[in-house]
């Protein structure tokens, strides 16, 4: 266990969350640069997806939905239309961040460092427990504004059968190089 | 946490039964740590400034020695705003949101939504479009956002 994560280790719950890179401050130096990324070019991400029922509930429990579409299999089995527990929209912050460890395309949303200015999402089709989803992801801008570097990933998700499900563009204000990364890495 | 009732199977409402300016429950989130930590887990956003105090008080990326919430949290709340009021089957196609003031934990916050408009196409994908805004304790506005969401036209409902 690192000592960077673990004052919430014991709240781990999921398959997921246990095998996702959980220190953001020991692998800060593998991931982008505002600097040196590379704009444009939206590419496939080969790794997949299963949206699994664990996530969702430990999504919109974190949240604190109590309705029993959100929280309760059983209940949903028979009243969702679909039979399962519904996907909250911004659950897509999920599906962001597992798509994005180090050494994938918009690795830098992990940045120790990064503020959150705002963000943008388009459904198409809800997300539902059991979709295998796809991404392809780009980072499509880089700019200054009143002295902060700003950066935006664009990103596609598509379902196991081809369909695309969500659309997203999610913008960081980050320290612009790996200098000005360090001193928050290190601090 | 202050939750609205909801009826299990309360329908999703018509888009006619609104007009601009409806109100929506508010909903109001105790930020704690615990809150943040769950969060970050289900979100995998560990970010250390939300999620490890020690490091906030050293690195005060806000200029606060406190960790924050997330971002994305509060744009989940917004949302949950129009969820809890027409129901978790409710068809929200945009969310698109920004964020204003850091939100240190220890903080109170109070989203309110309000009918902005109504968008009746007449095709099945017939839409209101909600504004959400968080406020602190202080009053100050951490995050607003614009949540579309489709609704079915009252049977019989005219074309517009």
């Amino acid at each position: 266990m690192s000592k960077n994560t673990e004052v919430f280790e014991h709240l781990v719950q999921t398959e997921r969350q246990r095998g996702f890179s959980r220190d953001f401050l020991a692998t800060w130096e593998q991931c982008e640069f505002w600097n040196t990324v590379e704009v444009g070019g939206l590419r496939q991400n080969p790794r997949t997806f299963v949206v699994q029922e664990e996530d969702v509930l430990a999504y919109n429990k974190a949240l604190g939905e109590t309705h029993p579409l959100f929280i309760d299999p059983e209940y949903a089995r028979s009243h969702a239309p679909h039979g399962t527990v519904i996907v909250h929209p911004v659950f897509i912050t999920t599906i962001a961040f597992w798509f994005a460890q180090p050494g994938d395309g918009g690795s830098w949303i992990r940045t120790p460092g990064a503020r959150n200015p705002f963000q943008h999402i388009e459904i198409f089709d809800p997300i539902r427990v059991g979709d295998r989803l796809t991404q392809k992801q780009e980072t499509s801008d880089r700019f200054w504004r009143r002295d902060k570097a700003y950066i935006t990933t664009h990103s596609v998700l598509t379902d196991q059968n081809d369909r695309k499900k969500v659309e997203f563009w999610g913008t960081l204000i980050l320290p612009p190089t790996a200098d000005d990364v360090r001193p928050f890495a290190t601090a | 946490m202050t939750q609205s009732t909801q009826a299990l199977d309360r329908p999703v409402p018509y888009l006619d039964d609104l007009k601009a300016g409806d109100q929506l429950d508010p909903l109001v989130y105790e930020i704690t740590q615990d809150l943040i930590h769950r969060y970050g887990l289900a979100s995998l956003d560990l970010n250390p400034v939300h999620m490890n105090p020690a490091w906030c008080e050293r690195a005060q990326v806000f200029g606060t020695p406190k960790t924050v919430q997330h971002g994305m949290m509060s744009m989940s709340f917004m949302a949950s705003v129009v969820l809890r009021s027409f129901g978790p089957l409710a068809n929200i196609l945009v969310v698109d949101s920004k964020f204003t003031k850091p939100g240190p934990v220890g903080n109170t916050i109070t989203c309110r939504g309000k009918v902005r408009d109504i968008h009746v196409l007449n095709n099945g994908n017939d839409y209101a479009i909600i504004n959400v805004e968080a406020t602190d304790q202080e009053g100050d506005i951490v995050g607003i956002s614009e949540v579309h969401v489709r609704l079915p036209r009252r049977p019989g409902a005219g074309a517009v």
